[in-house]
């Protein structure tokens, strides 16, 4: 994967199941741990202790609550959106993200694979999230070599999907998740 | 000779001279190209764009998935049709106009208006169960198989 990675020209990778910043062939790799959060209890159980240097802490929250709360959470880096909890990010909930400067992360492979409704379930929220100068990150999401895709394709689908600029689109995958890692100081 | 009649020959001349005058004006403004673009734009309605041959240098996973430029082709018109539809892939009209099966390595000829929608469509080729990695786009064949070496 790191492997395919750099040939797709990432430069910093941030993958599950690393405990530290390495570099493995000219490739910053970080680490990236994912909760799903179903309550705010669980979430404060889980969240204690989690936060390590180059490490990623992404939240994905089952319940309204549980997505208020990790909203202004310092130690939850991105909070994922996935076809499960996509209800949960309405207008209020970009509100709190904006006002704790909180980025929200997709997986290109679940608006890639999903089905023309979830997508367009996803196209409607990141319009929504997008118009209110949130920091979109996507991810890719790829746990097999085939689903890791070239940033130009990325871009391009995204663009397509949310009627954006390729620069604008681009940024997604390249500024926004750059300011999230440099945030760890690595 | 009158002095009316007189009168109405100067009115007549003027009349004569001054349409003259406007005609010439006319030719010298809308001698320039843009304005003559811009009014047939306004009158005609926008030209139909030119198809641009593109050519596009790819890599394709698995290495060796795809044997022929037959295969390619069909997978990609596949790829394409299953994101866009119909009417999108007869726009981007794509070809597989080479391939190196040993390196998994490939051009491909389509439509340089629709760059971004064939691009976006790539996505689509990792439910199919291969993958294709753009290198670069090229105006010609030659430049594109540049970029590939």
């Amino acid at each position: 994967m790191v492997k395919e990675g750099k040939r797709l020209g990432y430069r910093i990778i941030a993958a599950e199941g690393l405990n530290e910043a390495t570099v493995i062939e000219g490739v910053k790799m970080l680490g990236k741990i994912v909760f799903e959060l179903s309550g705010i209890e669980e979430a404060r159980r889980l969240l204690a202790g989690s936060k390590k240097s180059g490490v990623l802490v992404s939240a994905v929250p089952l319940t309204v609550e549980t997505a208020r709360w990790i909203a202004h959470d310092r130690r939850v880096d991105t909070i994922v959106m996935t076809s499960r909890n996509i209800s949960i990010f309405d207008k209020k909930q970009a509100s709190v993200m904006k006002y704790y400067g909180k980025p929200l992360e997709v997986t290109f492979t679940e608006i890639s694979k999903s089905g023309e409704e979830i997508v367009g379930q996803f196209a409607r929220k990141l319009r929504l999230i997008l118009g209110k100068n949130i920091p979109v990150i996507v991810s890719s999401g790829a746990r097999e070599i085939v689903e890791y895709q070239h940033p130009m394709v990325v871009s391009s689908f995204l663009a397509k999907l949310l009627g954006l600029d390729l620069k604008t689109a681009m940024s997604l995958i390249s500024l926004n998740p750059y300011k999230v890692v440099s945030k760890l100081g690595v | 000779m009158s002095e009316v009649e007189v009168y109405q020959a100067l009115t007549l001349l003027s009349l004569v001279l001054s349409t003259v005058a406007i005609i010439l004006v006319a030719i010298i403004l809308l001698g320039s190209r843009g304005l003559l673009r811009h009014l047939r734009k306004s009158l005609l309605g926008k030209k139909a764009v030119k198809y641009r041959k593109r050519y596009l240098a790819v890599l394709y996973y698995p290495p060796g998935f795809f044997k022929t430029p037959g295969e390619l082709e069909a997978a990609l018109k596949e790829c394409v049709r299953q994101s866009l539809g119909l009417i999108y892939l007869s726009g981007i009209d794509p070809r597989v106009v080479f391939i190196n099966p040993k390196e998994s390595r490939a051009i491909i000829r389509f439509n340089g208006e629709f760059k971004t929608e064939l691009l976006a469509s790539l996505a689509g080729a990792s439910r199919l169960g291969f993958k294709i990695i753009p290198i670069g786009v090229a105006g010609s064949f030659k430049s594109a198989r540049k970029k590939l070496s």
